[in-house]
């Protein structure tokens, strides 16, 4: 016997780990309302006297936002719901008291809020690594995760015992900060935690950076407020005061040096949330519609959840997860970013003048008989929608104006945050006509009395978009972020302006296939007299590298940005990788012009730019005429082209007109895009994205068709090719009209 | 005519080069974690040429193993001559300085004392079925004849070879079809003696046993999911194989390391890579070990010999003892640098009545130490209660406990074996030995969490290991006690 108690001696000595208590919060005694012992008085634990005596119990009454919502009944506050895991027998057993009245150490262990006490009331919480995570079949259980599907947990989703579709691939915690050990406390910390506590921007004088005068931990201790630091929530208990007074992502997180990878990495600071990457899909059983149309005979809706196959809480339900919808939400300090929601959608009976919301309780009463369906609702009930049957038996049951109203709500998600290797890192989520900011969201798979939800308007929350009934029952939510004020390039074309550069474009290229078919026939059937013609140096080496390189960065960034705009017609390329050679092309356009522009200023040869204003008009019509008509006829050009003066006036007012207006009109646009990321109010000043974007597009479109345009005009030289040909040697065989000039002259010496 | 093509074949290259070379310059970039050196663990695994098919190089027939060996050195002249000299054949190190001990000290299986079956001596015809060698029955064989050595049990790879008592083939071992099959050694040849250290399937090392022939990567990553074997790691030079464990060896030579292979800072994560100055790898990546097989973490030898009591393989034999087993083992943390003390046969028993056989040394202050996880097995052996000191019975051997179950007289022939005095006075006593888990490296999907030691309480004793508390928010040994591993492993290098 005695041997045996030695392995179990050893077995413990191998396993004894201590069990930690929370050595800092001494044993108190427990003290009824009246302040005596309940050891003595057998009566219920008053915890505003036991915790009384020594902390502010009045004052943290007064300050709790839990208090003012309602969460305790009565007066008293309960403060061992949240600061213990002891529950208070039903009777009391004066044998487990110390002599002082209090509960030996490890009975009673009083400690800050830790997630499990949290997860009393809100959502899924769970930090158990080595007990897979499941959700109570009781939908009260997962109360405030229905919302949204957020699941607070350390767990690994691989690891859980959700039935989640692909889970093996998920190998990472249902959150990052439950993973990183930290806790609910740590972000929702009371206000006046001199640890934690930070001066509101607003008050804060502009030197100083930090408040050195603040709480004593003694203070602290004695008056801790009760006001929780929170987001901007719609689940909140309406302490405006502490509304937004949570830290955000950034207050902790230096985002810009992690985010190297990512282009316009300010600009999208600017208009996203950090959730809105970081939270890429929810797993949680999230509710997508409450119909109350027809509620139970517990005055309970018909649940639709999100993205599950089955009844989420049970073994044979399949859970797809779901992204959530990006909504444009008011963010600390006025900014207007994208934000992940769901929406849960919900139907209910409304009657009387003011159309006020008909409670369950009556619900039941009206629809149910001793328990049972009212007889008049029975057929009704097992159709499709029974909303017809049940408004009567409403109206009979006295209800007057019955109508049914529908209703979306969108709660905001920020929990579930995963790390940047697990976020949505890929462009192309976001740009592109698949876009999950242009996504259609499901609102519900039926529409009860086909009414249509509408928005509940919340402020802060924007709901630009368009709410459509489905095929088939139920309704979606197709967001807008142009509506909201938002470009995103590759999804939020303006369809006008591609119409019209289209137009613009094919019907030029239209345009000169007629043409040249005209030619071509009238080629072949009167032939092309034979001219004398004379090999003229046109080009110098500087103006062929400069005009080849302005055409290649042209025909490339008309490429890049057309991947840019449609970049789901453009698989193949990676997105980040096309705007990062955009914009390099975009500043070799821009160095090249500005070098070409000193260069003709510098030499003088601007002024060939420039037609002569006294036969200008003549000249153009010469022209004109001969691109109508001469030219089919093969008549000689107008212009005796020579270097000096090789532009016809039609040329010269189409280059006036690209070069003083086209080109710097685009240039101009692209760079105030591409400065976004660092002068974003430049661009703003101008209308931001939505105004400068399109703009772009529309310019972009008219630079191709005057590429058309003028590769056409190319060919209408001596030959079909000597246009080109002298644009990459130098040389050009022009027609010698009667008279030569010495200029001419001088120049064909040089052969 | 030739210049003007070769001309604007020249601008063309020209234009193109002012274009791609700045697009070139400003889209380069990757996203680095500042600190991670990226890992190319492939670039150490060994590339072995296909072994040569020696199933036409033996006629046969053999009768007798050494037979077999006779033919292998034939042509490999040296092998022999090689494997004398590594532990596998003579369990026992080369005599090594040890801290605290006057002279030098040579331990191995040969002498070493455990808490399991307790040691070899008197009991060789058991405990050498697994010796590299034929024939060791007595404190009289002789490690210099290279006519014993065992080639087969490493090169079988025919899995019909097998070793009964003194080393031998077992009756009935094919000896021509194994030498025809022979070949690198593979997890089967490693696995028959390692996978059942203690004399049975995962009884000793807790993080080896027989779930490695078929392991899933669940079990163990680099040979569940890519298939590696024993020797890709252990990698072997002149039948010098590679690696070592405080279990049997006092020095820290020749050993395997994680980093051979993998680079130090290789998580795309700082915060991580901040602990492996401090955590060995093993200590989050076999976050548990016995994944499918219970291990022994109990022996109890003071309850053998009941005749009365029921058997049962995982809780009591009559022979040994009763046990605990324990599945799914969850390692414990201890600093480790390497090293670790050794009671050697004659040593006196600690004082605090618990006597630790191999305890790892190291501590928070000594910057080659690292937090290390440890199956310890704990164990009640006999002593002689005169002399204070453990005492090695003969069990298996003629007139062992095993057979005449009297204390008495297995430990009076063991202490005439290994000539220690025996004062008649016997009894039990506690001791502990700490098995360093190195295998069954789980995937890193299923490596230990943040929470499984910084959780809010009560995961890790932190004053134990010597921590004010949880450094997460204590601040780690550089700043608690100025500990710098890396300043002291640069300097080590």
């Amino acid at each position: 016997m005695m041997k045996k108690t030695m392995l179990l001696l050893l077995a413990v000595l191998a396993f004894s780990s201590v069990q930690a208590a929370n050595e800092f919060h001494p044993p108190v005694p427990l003290l009824d309302a009246s302040g005596t012992p309940v050891r003595d008085s057998a009566e219920a634990m008053s915890n505003m006297r036991t915790c009384g005596a020594c902390h502010d119990t009045a004052f943290i009454r007064d300050s709790s936002d839990h208090m003012a919502a309602g969460v305790f009944e009565g007066e008293e506050i309960q403060c061992l719901v949240c600061h213990s895991d002891f529950k208070a027998p039903s009777s009391w057993d004066s044998t487990m008291f110390a002599a002082d009245g209090s509960l030996p150490a490890g009975e009673m262990e009083i400690h800050k809020p830790l997630d499990r006490n949290c997860a009393n009331c809100h959502a899924v919480v769970n930090n158990r690594l080595d007990i897979p995570l499941t959700v109570s079949p009781d939908p009260a259980e997962f109360n405030m995760t229905d919302r949204t599907g957020q699941i607070f947990s350390a767990q690994k989703i691989s690891h859980s015992g959700l039935n989640i579709a692909g889970k093996n691939e998920l190998t990472h915690a249902f959150d990052v900060h439950a993973d990183r050990v930290v806790n609910c406390v740590n972000c929702h910390y009371s206000l006046n935690n001199p640890v934690y506590y930070q001066q509101r921007e607003e008050s804060r004088p502009d030197h100083l950076a930090f408040e050195p005068r603040r709480l004593s931990s003694a203070d602290y201790l004695q008056r801790p407020l009760h006001q929780l630091a929170k987001g901007s929530s719609r689940d909140g208990l309406g302490a405006f005061e502490s509304e937004n007074s949570m830290r955000r992502c950034e207050s902790c997180h230096d985002a810009t040096a992690v985010h190297q990878w990512l282009p316009y990495k300010r600009r999208h600071f600017d208009s996203l949330a950090c959730e809105s990457c970081h939270v890429p899909k929810l797993y949680g059983p999230a509710l997508q519609a409450l119909d109350w149309t027809l509620v139970d005979s517990a005055g309970n809706p018909r649940r639709e959840f999100r993205a599950v196959d089955g009844d989420p809480a049970s073994a044979d339900s399949l859970i797809h997860g779901f992204r959530p919808v990006m909504l444009a939400r008011e963010n600390v300090g006025g900014q207007r970013k994208l934000a992940p929601f769901n929406l849960v959608s919900s139907w209910y009976w409304t009657a009387g003048e003011d159309a006020a919301r008909i409670p369950p309780d009556q619900l039941v009463e009206a629809l149910y008989l001793d328990g049972r369906l009212h007889p008049d609702l029975e057929v009704a009930a097992g159709g499709s929608d029974p909303s017809e049957a049940v408004k009567q038996r409403l109206q009979a049951a006295g209800f007057e104006q019955v109508a049914l109203a529908g209703e979306i709500t969108p709660y905001p998600v920020s929990h579930n945050v995963l790390s940047g290797r697990w976020a949505t890192r890929d462009c192309r989520t976001c740009h592109g006509a698949d876009s999950i900011l242009g996504a259609g969201f499901t609102l519900s798979d039926t529409l009860p009395g086909g009414k249509v939800p509408g928005w509940v308007r919340h402020a802060g929350i924007g709901m630009s978009g368009q709410v459509k009934p489905l095929q088939g029952g139920g309704a979606s939510f197709t967001p807008s972020t142009r509506g909201e004020g938002f470009y995103v390039l590759g999804l939020d074309g303006v369809a006008l302006v591609d119409l019209a550069g289209l137009v613009m474009f094919f019907g030029i290229l239209l345009g000169v296939s007629g043409h040249a078919f005209v030619r071509f026939i009238a080629h072949r059937r009167w032939g092309t007299p034979e001219r004398p013609t004379r090999r003229v140096k046109m080009y110098d080496a500087y103006e062929r590298i400069w005009h080849w390189l302005q055409a290649g960065a042209i025909l490339m960034l008309l490429f890049t940005g057309l991947v840019i705009h449609k970049p789901h017609l453009f698989g193949m390329f990676s997105f980040a990788y096309v705007v990062q050679v955009h914009n390099v092309l975009g500043f070799i356009l821009l160095i090249n012009a500005a070098l070409a522009l000193f260069y003709t200023l510098a030499s003088g040869t601007i002024k060939r730019f420039f037609p002569d204003p006294d036969s200008f008009f003549a000249k153009t019509f010469e022209q004109a005429m001969f691109y109508t008509r001469g030219i089919f006829a093969g008549e000689e050009h107008p212009l005796e082209k020579s270097k000096q003066n090789r532009l016809n006036p039609l040329q010269q007012v189409t280059y006036l007109a690209i070069l003083n207006v086209l080109l710097p009109a685009q240039v101009i646009t692209g760079f105030l895009i591409w400065g976004m990321q660092e002068w974003p109010q430049l661009a703003a000043a101008l209308g931001g994205l939505p105004v400068l974007a399109p703009l772009h597009t529309f310019l972009a479109w008219a630079f191709a068709a005057f590429i058309v345009m003028h590769v056409y005009l190319t060919t209408t030289g001596e030959t079909p090719l000597s246009g080109i040909k002298s644009m990459v040697t130098g040389w050009e065989d022009v027609e010698v009209h009667g008279e030569s000039s010495t200029s001419t002259e001088r120049e064909a010496s040089h052969v | 005519m030739k210049d003007r093509e070769t001309g604007w074949i020249a601008g063309l290259v020209f234009i193109l080069a002012l274009i791609s070379m700045p697009v070139w310059y400003f889209t380069q970039g990757e996203e680095t974690v500042a600190g991670q050196v990226p890992d190319t663990p492939w670039d150490f695994m060994p590339r072995r040429a296909a072994h040569v098919d020696h199933k036409d190089l033996f006629e046969g027939p053999f009768t007798t193993g050494q037979e077999v060996t006779q033919a292998c050195l034939a042509c490999h002249e040296n092998a022999a001559d090689q494997v004398i000299h590594t532990a596998h054949w003579r369990w026992e190190s080369e005599p090594v300085a040890m801290e605290g001990r006057d002279e030098l000290i040579a331990v191995g299986k040969k002498n070493a004392i455990n808490n399991f079956c307790i040691g070899i001596q008197g009991n060789w015809e058991s405990c050498t079925a697994c010796h590299a060698g034929y024939g060791w029955e007595d404190e009289n064989f002789d490690f210099e004849d290279t006519s014993n050595v065992d080639c087969l049990v490493c090169h079988d790879s025919s899995g019909g070879y097998v070793k009964g008592k003194k080393g031998l083939p077992a009756e009935g071992v094919d000896l021509l079809a194994a030498a025809k099959s022979v070949g690198l050694p593979t997890r089967d040849n490693c696995g028959s003696c390692h996978f059942r250290g203690g004399g049975g399937n995962a009884v000793k090392h807790g993080d080896l046993d027989e779930s490695l022939y078929f392991p899933d990567e669940h079990v163990d990553v680099h040979m569940g999911r890519y298939d590696f074997q024993c020797i890709d790691c252990h990698q072997t030079e002149d039948h010098v194989i590679a690696g070592r464990s405080i279990t049997v060896s006092v020095d820290d030579a020749n050993q395997v390391y994680c980093t051979d292979c993998h680079s130090n800072k290789l998580h795309a994560d700082q915060r991580i890579n901040a602990h492996t100055d401090t955590v060995a790898c093993q200590t989050c990546h076999v976050p548990e070990v016995a994944v499918h097989q219970a291990t022994k973490t109990h022996w109890d030898w003071s309850t053998a010999g009941d005749a009365e009591r029921p058997e049962d393989t995982h809780e009591y034999l009559k022979i040994k003892g009763s046990f605990i087993y324990e599945k799914n083992l969850k390692p414990e943390f201890i600093w480790y640098n390497g090293l670790a003390d050794r009671y050697l046969l004659g040593d006196t028993l600690a004082e605090d009545g618990l006597t630790a056989l191999n305890h790892p040394r190291g501590d928070i202050r000594d910057p080659r130490a690292k937090i290390w996880p440890f199956k310890v097995h704990m164990a009640v052996q006999p002593y002689d209660t005169q002399h204070n000191y453990l005492m090695q019975p003969v069990t298996a051997g003629q007139g062992g406990f095993w057979r005449e179950f009297d204390w008495d007289q297995a430990l009076r022939l063991g202490s005439e074996v290994t000539g220690m005095d025996y004062s008649g006075a016997y009894g039990f006593i506690p001791t502990s030995m700490y098995w360093p888990q190195t295998h069954m490296v789980a995937p890193k999907e299923d490596a230990l969490q943040c929470k499984a030691c910084h959780c809010e309480r009560g995961c890790i004793d932190w004053e134990a290991i010597g921590y004010p508390g949880d450094p997460m928010k204590w601040g780690s040994r550089d700043r608690l006690y100025r500990v710098d591993p890396a300043a002291s492993q640069a300097e080590a290098e």
